[in-house]
């Protein structure tokens, strides 16, 4: 999935240029609202992203590929064939295909649903690549309950407890 | 991403399993504490604790970039344009520009000032109306113009506006409608002045127990976590208490959680070589016109650290405390899982140079032979003559400048050496020098190294409050925190809001409700759902059926209503009187309750799947 996303984001950064045909503060500020619920287990429906639509002013300066609904379709297809995308994400992208394929695809609504898309799927891949990254770096032998047993003296954050009269060590 | 979602089982659910934890601990706790220090933890707060003393601030960055002349000069950016003051000639608010938006920005609000919040937040909405009428009949306006009519309709209510000292530079300056239907959208952003003391329950309440992206970053900043969780998993609830009430009650604790989440938030993915952080940079240049270091903090100190420190007068070493409990002995998630000893010293932030007297921003591409050839190679040249063109320089960049260049003796690449032993160790002795850029200089520096980080200029956010604190302000508390990530408060916080809201109107008075009354009722919450939910409830069901079960739907259109709002704090204008004085009210009780919600789910944040 991350990797997918990436990829995707990576090719679209390059080939972007700066427009004035949307705002792209508003569009990152939706996108993470979004992703904020999505990453709460809560789904996005279609008429809240209905709703968000109004960073797309026009769409003349808008990079073709905004307004090609084969690029949508493909993104689409590819961030669902990913097995480990959350519920809560595929709700969402389902809701921004069913909108984008009652809109013109050229229209700024159109525009809109596509880059709204693939910002959230681009927030979302961070964080996930966050997690997982956080979790393969953590050393998962370490087992904190057999070392504290066989530390007989105080480490440094011990003996700092200690001094702050917490009692690390169960007394029988 | 399979593992996490396996771990989304709901907060109130395991909510029970850790409180039974915590009435265990509680319960087998002994209060006996041998502390040579001065401060001596308390078990629990009693409910005749004193309340918390707070000030509350708001700025409120309209985003549509109704101003995009301004963006091109610094000599006018977050200064007033126009002021307006209460009958008392107190300051309410302001507004000023911030890069192409307008901002408006309140004096900070302290416990007894509820009514005059009201009015700043009142006074605000009505001015942010008469804008988007004028532009709703005008495709721009003049400062002057929204001005004038600002000036007439806030003055029969009282109120005095002030002309800024920029307002010749930007009078005349036109706000642009963007699109025929623009409607204005809100990034807000909160400071809140509060003792130390109250940092960790008062962040865990706000932003609750079950947020991967916070939750994960704010149990890693916990100092000495992995001791609790030692204890939880033995079974040694008088450690677990123990712990729990350091966090609770000492002030140092919660200025090193403050700390260790600003490192947390400003260590760089591993994975991420030097083209990608440049990358990462260009993009949010293009996306927000910023790139400081505080652009990745969900929570900034605007006080030094160093500052906070000499003000608890900690008896110990902060630095041996700091390095102890945030070891690989004591807190795996800062050390191994984000890394960030290892990581910090590529950190990956900006800062922009402007010229002094035009305010434009400088063209620094005459600093591209300053970097390593290899640097220039592998396709990042493009977007260096892109950063340097806007007078932008990374650190990044700066760590990939060319070793013979030195300043007084020391290479720019030496700035970031060893940043996070500096990070720590400046927090106890902060006199240090500071290598400075355009033009190249060593100044003496007597704050830590991060207010502001390396790099950044003196006039930067993070750290700004330098100034020594009356003794009035001390009142008040050690810690002033902008809360940049407001609108992402969590659920728990949310429906508390709702609550309050939908009781207030209905809860005591049902029984005496009038149909038209009760009908009433129901559009006011199917407003706020944006959805006819309660009103086609009550249709079919009828008035007496409804009421009766008006617990059990109360509780449907909170939960409904938090699930919504989340993501959306403050966002709406119509809602910022409501949101604001909901924070207050909630900052203002801030007592036993959130205390009790604090040992509840810290346990369940800790000992959640994805750590």
């Amino acid at each position: 999935m991350m990797n997918i996303l990436l990829a995707i984001v990576a090719t679209t950064f390059l080939i972007t240029p700066a427009f004035s045909s949307y705002n792209d503060k508003i569009l990152d500020s939706v996108s993470g609202g979004f992703c904020t619920k999505i990453q709460s287990g809560i789904s996005v429906s279609r008429p809240m992203i209905d709703r968000e639509l109004n960073f797309v002013y026009g769409v003349d300066d808008i990079e073709e590929g905004y307004k090609s609904s084969a690029r949508f379709e493909e993104l689409y297809s590819r961030i669902m064939s990913v097995e480990e995308t959350a519920q809560e994400f595929q709700t969402f992208a389902q809701n921004c295909r069913e909108l984008y394929r009652s809109l013109d695809s050229g229209s700024k609504d159109g525009v809109a649903v596509h880059m709204l898309f693939e910002r959230v799927a681009e927030k979302y891949a961070d964080i996930m690549k966050r997690f997982k990254k956080h979790k393969e770096r953590m050393e998962p032998s370490v087992d904190i309950e057999n070392r504290q047993r066989e530390n007989t003296a105080y480490g440094d954050a011990d003996r700092i407890f200690a001094q702050f009269g917490v009692d690390l060590l169960i007394k029988h | 991403m399979h593992e996490i979602k396996k771990h989304q089982f709901s907060f109130r659910g395991l909510s029970i399993f850790s409180i039974i934890i915590g009435l265990i601990c509680f319960s087998i706790c002994s209060q006996s504490y041998a502390s040579a220090f001065s401060e001596q933890p308390r078990t629990g707060r009693a409910s005749s604790s004193p309340k918390m003393p707070f000030k509350l601030g708001f700025e409120l960055q309209e985003i549509s970039s109704l101003c995009k002349w301004a963006i091109n000069n610094n000599l006018i950016q977050k200064k007033p344009i126009f002021i307006i003051k209460d009958r008392l000639d107190n300051e309410l608010w302001h507004v000023e520009l911030d890069s192409s938006d307008i901002e408006f920005v309140t004096s900070p609000f302290s416990h007894n000032q509820k009514e005059s919040l009201r009015q700043c937040i009142s006074s605000i909405s009505q001015s942010l109306f008469i804008l988007t009428e004028m532009l709703k009949e005008n495709e721009s306006v003049t400062f002057y113009q929204w001005m004038e009519l600002v000036k007439g309709d806030l003055e029969r209510e009282g109120y005095t506006l002030e002309q800024g000292d920029i307002i010749e530079n930007v009078g005349e300056g036109h706000l642009h409608k963007p699109s025929v239907s623009w409607k204005p959208i809100f990034n807000p952003q909160v400071t809140i002045q509060h003792p130390l003391e109250f940092t960790i329950p008062l962040y865990f309440n706000l932003f609750g127990f079950d947020r991967p992206n916070y939750t994960m970053s704010f149990v890693a900043s916990l100092p000495g976590v992995d001791k609790l969780k030692a204890a939880m998993k033995r079974g040694n609830g008088t450690a677990y208490q123990q712990i729990l009430s350091l966090y609770t009650n000492k002030k140092v604790f919660g200025l090193a959680f403050l700390h260790a989440l600003t490192l947390v938030q400003l260590t760089p993915d591993a994975d991420a070589n030097d083209s990608q952080l440049l990358k990462e940079s260009v993009l949010a240049w293009r996306r927000s016109q910023q790139v400081d270091a505080k652009m990745k903090l969900p929570l900034l100190s605007r006080r030094p650290f160093s500052l906070m420190c000499r003000d608890i007068n900690y008896e110990g070493n902060y630095a041996n405390f700091f390095f102890a409990m945030f070891g690989q002995q004591a807190n795996q998630s800062f050390f191994s899982g984000f890394a960030v000893p290892r990581l910090l010293d590529r950190a990956n932030y900006g800062e922009q140079f402007f010229d002094g007297i035009t305010g434009e921003y400088q063209d620094l591409s005459a600093f591209l032979p300053n970097f390593e050839e290899d640097f220039l190679e592998n396709g990042n040249r493009i977007f260096l003559e892109n950063l340097l063109k806007k007078g932008i320089v990374t650190t990044t960049m700066i760590r990939n400048s060319k070793e013979i260049i030195k300043v007084e003796g020391q290479s720019l690449a030496d700035i970031f050496n060893q940043y996070y032993r500096r990070a720590i160790e400046s927090v106890d002795v902060p006199e240090h020098s500071r290598l400075n850029l355009f033009p190249f200089s060593l100044s003496s520096w007597e704050y830590d190294v991060l207010s502001p980080p390396l790099l950044q200029d003196q006039d930067n956010a993070m750290g700004r409050y330098r100034d020594a604190m009356t003794s009035e302000e001390k009142l008040y508390g050690e810690a002033i925190v902008e809360i940049r990530a407001i609108k992402d408060v969590a659920e728990l916080f949310l429906e508390d809001f709702f609550k309050r809201i939908f009781d207030s109107r209905i809860l005591g008075e049902r029984e005496a409700l009038s149909q038209p009354a009760l009908a009433q009722y129901c559009a006011n919450i199917d407003k706020w759902l944006e959805e006819p939910l309660a009103s086609s409830l009550l249709a079919e069901e009828g008035g007496e059926i409804f009421l009766k079960k008006l617990p059990q739907r109360l509780n449907e259109y909170v939960a409904k209503a938090a699930q919504k709002e989340l993501g959306n704090y403050l966002r709406e204008p119509d809602k910022w009187i409501a949101q604001s004085l909901a924070l207050f009210d909630f900052l203002d009780n801030f007592g036993e309750k959130n205390f009790l919600d604090f040992s509840a789910g810290l346990p369940y944040a800790v000992l959640k799947g994805f750590f």
